[in-house]
């Protein structure tokens, strides 16, 4: 294993039930790279995020951050170790404000107890100030100033994705999953999101992993690329490579009559 | 139109949002302390009740309001709270000043004793338990009777310094006032901290709160522990207050009419608990004074107030199901925005799937 | 003495069970917890006496009069109190069905009264006996239309158009409605349902534990039962209900004063430590 390796999974693979989810994945993603997951639905790209993040449990294999096997932490620690993601079906905190929301990202940061946040006193002012200057940064990278005092019902689903991103942002990560990022954007959101995706790579060094089906945006911002079906690895490489291989297409388009 | 001027972080983390708020509450706060001097008994006499019930409110509003973990069984806590202090004092002959705090321990321990394996199950379930905790510890209170006294009762007195004694309702408002202030105080700090976005993102969606690092049974434990604590609390000071406590005091029924100050009051929300709070404890009162007006024939019914109550209760959950703190914040909404009033700001986003895990 | 109380367990089980059937057939198609079950077990008893104390009708021709009146009062209950809180929040909709609750129980009250009343079903009163052992007609007549009742049921069910359709309103209901799937009217159905079985209920309990309008609280034992049988499962409910019934018995006899009440509370939690899922329930995990 080399210096540049961020994650590293070795053998992964995941049951439900009588359903094969993930079987065998090896994958690697080096420092600083936007890696794509591509691959027909229920290949099992979600599911392989949802094993990196720890939310499932796989049953065999291993997954390393930085040379340590993750396998047997607990999800509330994941944060701790600088993973943080998006969800395909936005699970973002829908009776607060984006504000709120984004404030949550910084939670794992928190140094203060329960007691001194009762009395509100000088620690936990100064670290509320520190966090709320924070999200003011993430806000200002995502142009959502004219969103930040509304209730997340109240906003639009554009506006939404961009949120979860933020939150996921403020946590300052090394390895940032995003699960479907550009799913329900029009043209010109995608194309803001992939202006993004390269300042999130360029300005705060975040390598990207990120489950994809919009094909120009992958080969557009992404640097590698690996392409799953039913659960195992078809192809990886450069994002030209994967898309032109016929066993890639063969699971996209079918097989020719 | 009102504008919010932002030039520091400290405007919007402070109590307060405008200045002209201050100054509402400060006069709200000089007229909770003249209140014993310009009204009657009966009045005070009700205003301790509500005092007491806030108290609890704002407890069980933390755990199921802002959590989202709903408790059918928090009048145990208070029940606990209760006896609690009632041995302390009485058996025990402990000061008021001691068994007021170990009251609220006392029922915080059992919560967080019953918390840990409950907190585990999803949320119809855990209302579940919690209803089954109430009926297990409505029991033991009748069947303890060496402890407690069982079906006949506890006697117990009010509090005193040296030798002044709380023997008056006016005096004992003090003390409950005084509490209701700093509880209140308390809860708007724990709630505009990481802390209570923890809770309230729990409630939200635990998986996401989860992968924010969020230990989930922690933080459930940790507001299970908090919201017993203040409602062992307010069972205590309605002991000393009613002077006489019986197992008939915690049962279902006062679960029941805690949740209903949540709900009528407003879920989630710190105001909402005191609205909810004094709601309750007046409806008696109001009904009383309202069954010379009615028809003897429906004013004659003993049943008359649980039937109000229950209508009530439908009518807010159809009509108005932010609460009472709801619907104030929709009136101010409509005067601050006048006249571009958005009647769509407060409508509710339905979801028609299935939401609750087997 | 050991089998007579079994008996009694057996028939107090019975009730459990078709409170617990009514309730969760309601929470299968509709998700919606009905607090609300056991007032309507105690309507219904109530209107059985009316026809029968107070029309003089014979017990047979109360029966079918009390379902019809039952299943048009669980459609109205269905149309105006539940129908328009579709889609909010699952604590609100508890809530509705407890303000539901108490409203009926002081209703009743007010039109009732508060005293404990009771009538004579159409089952004979002699005793049967059997060897050493005697049964009473009331339990046996539980038991029995309990047997009935869970036959009807699962023929519904499983081979009507209605049953399926009930199925797919209980996974989603906006989907059931695109598919041109009646969800309203399935509501509807379902409430009346619910209502007749409750109200068989309480028609069954009154020559055991007799008629009084706080006979609901009896149908809050529905909860442990549908929770041991696993929530949301039929066959769950009725085993649930019999093995309350049964342990509730025998914990009166061999236990102390006090143990009876509660002891379908302590199974509760011990199953909800143990096995949340009950009996018959399935663990579903959350997809992201």
């Amino acid at each position: 294993m080399n210096n540049d390796e961020l994650l590293l999974i070795k053998n992964l693979s995941i049951r439900f039930g009588g359903v094969i989810a993930l079987d065998h994945i090896n994958l690697d993603v080096h420092q600083g790279e936007v890696h794509a997951l591509i691959g027909p639905n229920g290949a099992g790209k979600t599911t392989l995020l949802n094993c990196i993040s720890r939310i499932y449990n796989a049953d065999t294999g291993q997954v390393c951050l930085k040379g340590k096997d993750i396998m047997g932490l607990k999800t509330h620690l994941v944060v701790s170790k600088g993973i943080a993601r998006t969800f395909q079906n936005i699970e973002l905190f829908k009776d607060m404000t984006v504000m709120d929301n984004i404030l949550l990202g910084c939670h794992f940061k928190r140094k203060t107890s329960l007691f001194s946040d009762i009395l509100f006193w000088g620690k936990s002012r100064k670290q509320e100030i520190k966090f709320r200057k924070q999200v003011e940064n993430i806000i200002d990278f995502l142009d959502l100033q004219a969103y930040r005092n509304l209730s997340i019902n109240n906003v639009p689903y554009g506006v939404q994705k961009n949120v979860e991103l933020g939150r996921a942002l403020v946590m300052k990560p090394k390895l940032l999953l995003l699960d479907e990022p550009s799913s329900g954007l029009n043209i010109e959101e995608t194309q803001d999101l992939a202006f993004w995706i390269e300042d999130i790579k360029e300005e705060f060094g975040i390598t990207i992993l990120l489950v994809e089906h919009d094909m120009r945006l992958v080969l557009d911002v992404c640097d590698k690329a690996t392409a799953l079906d039913y659960g195992r690895v078809l192809a990886t490489g450069t994002p030209k490579e994967v898309v032109e291989n016929p066993e890639v297409v063969k699971s996209y388009l079918g097989e020719e009559e | 139109m009102r504008f919010e001027m932002r030039m520091n972080y400290m405007q919007d983390v402070q109590l307060f949002k405008y200045r002209s708020t201050a100054v509402w509450y400060s006069l709200l706060i000089l007229l909770i302390l003249l209140a014993p001097v310009m009204l009657e008994t009966y009045w005070i006499s009700l205003l301790n009740m509500v005092g007491i019930y806030i108290i609890a409110s704002l407890g069980l509003n933390l755990l199921s309001g802002y959590t989202g973990q709903v408790s059918l069984g928090h009048a145990a806590l208070f029940g606990i709270g209760a006896y609690s202090s009632a041995i302390l004092t009485v058996t025990l002959k402990l000061s008021f000043w001691l068994a007021l705090p170990m009251s609220g321990l006392i029922a915080a321990i059992v919560g967080v004793v019953i918390g840990l394996p409950a907190l585990r199950l999803k949320g119809l379930y855990f209302a579940i338990s919690t209803m089954g905790f109430g009926f297990i510890v409505e029991e033991i209170i009748i069947q303890w009777e060496s402890l407690t006294n069982g079906v006949n009762g506890f006697l117990v007195n009010r509090p005193s310094i040296g030798s002044f004694e709380f023997s008056t309702d006016e005096s004992y408002y003090y003390i409950v006032f005084f509490l209701v202030i700093i509880v209140t105080i308390i809860f708007q700090n724990i709630l505009r901290t990481p802390t209570g976005r923890a809770f309230i993102a729990i409630r939200d969606s635990e998986i996401a709160a989860e992968s924010m690092g969020i230990n989930l049974a922690a933080f459930k434990t940790k507001a299970f522990g908090i919201s017993a604590f203040f409602t062992g609390v307010s069972g205590a000071l309605f002991a000393h207050f009613m002077l006489f406590i019986g197992p008939e005091n915690f049962d279902l029924m006062v679960s029941i009419s805690f949740l209903v100050m949540i709900l009528v009051g407003g879920m989630g929300s710190v105001h909402g608990s005191v609205f909810g709070a004094i709601f309750v404890a007046v409806l008696p009162e109001m009904i009383s004074l309202s069954k010379d007006y009615i028809p003897d024939i429906i004013a004659e019914q003993a049943g008359l107030e649980a039937a109000v109550y229950g209508l009530i209760l439908l009518l807010f959950i159809r009509f108005e199901p932010l609460g009472l703190y709801g619907r104030w914040l929709k009136i101010k909404f409509y005067f601050e925005h006048f006249p571009y009033y958005k009647k769509d700001t407060f409508k509710r986003v339905r979801k028609f799937y299935r939401r609750e895990m087997q | 003495m050991f089998v007579q109380q079994l008996m009694n367990g057996f028939a107090m089980g019975s009730i459990y069970a078709i409170v617990a059937i009514g309730f969760v057939l309601i929470y299968k198609s509709t998700e919606v917890v009905n607090f609300a079950q056991g007032e309507l077990m105690m309507v219904g008893a109530f209107i059985t006496y009316t026809c029968v104390s107070y029309l003089q009708l014979s017990f047979w021709i109360a029966l079918p009069i009390t379902m019809i009146i039952m299943a048009i009062f669980g459609s109205i209950i269905e149309r105006i109190v539940l129908r328009p809180l579709v889609g909010e929040a699952a604590f609100v909709i508890v809530m509705a069905t407890i303000g539901l609750a108490i409203f009926l129980r002081s209703a009743a009250g007010m039109i009732w009264g508060y005293d404990t009343y009771s009538f004579k079903t159409g089952f004979s009163d002699v005793p049967v006996q059997l060897g050493s052992y005697v049964l009473s007609t009331s339990h046996i007549s539980v038991i029995g239309v309990t047997i009935i009742l869970i036959v009807c049921l699962h023929l519904f069910f499983t081979r009507t158009k209605m049953g399926i359709s009930m199925e797919a309103v209980s996974q989603n209901q906006f989907a059931a409605f695109l598919m041109g799937i009646g969800v309203k009217k399935v509501f509807s159905r379902i409430w009346a349902i619910s209502a007749i079985v409750a109200a068989l209920g309480g028609i069954l309990l009154t020559p055991i534990q007799f008629l009084n309008y706080n006979m609901g609280f009896i149908g809050l034992k529905a909860f442990p039962a549908a929770v041991l049988g696993g929530f949301g499962s039929i066959p769950g409910a009725i085993i649930g209900g019999i093995i309350i019934g049964v342990s509730e018995s025998l914990a009166g006899v061999y236990l102390n004063d006090g143990f009876k009440d509660i002891f379908a509370w302590l199974i509760l939690i011990v199953v909800l430590l143990i096995k949340p899922e009950g009996i018959f329930g399935t663990h579903q995990q959350k997809r992201v």
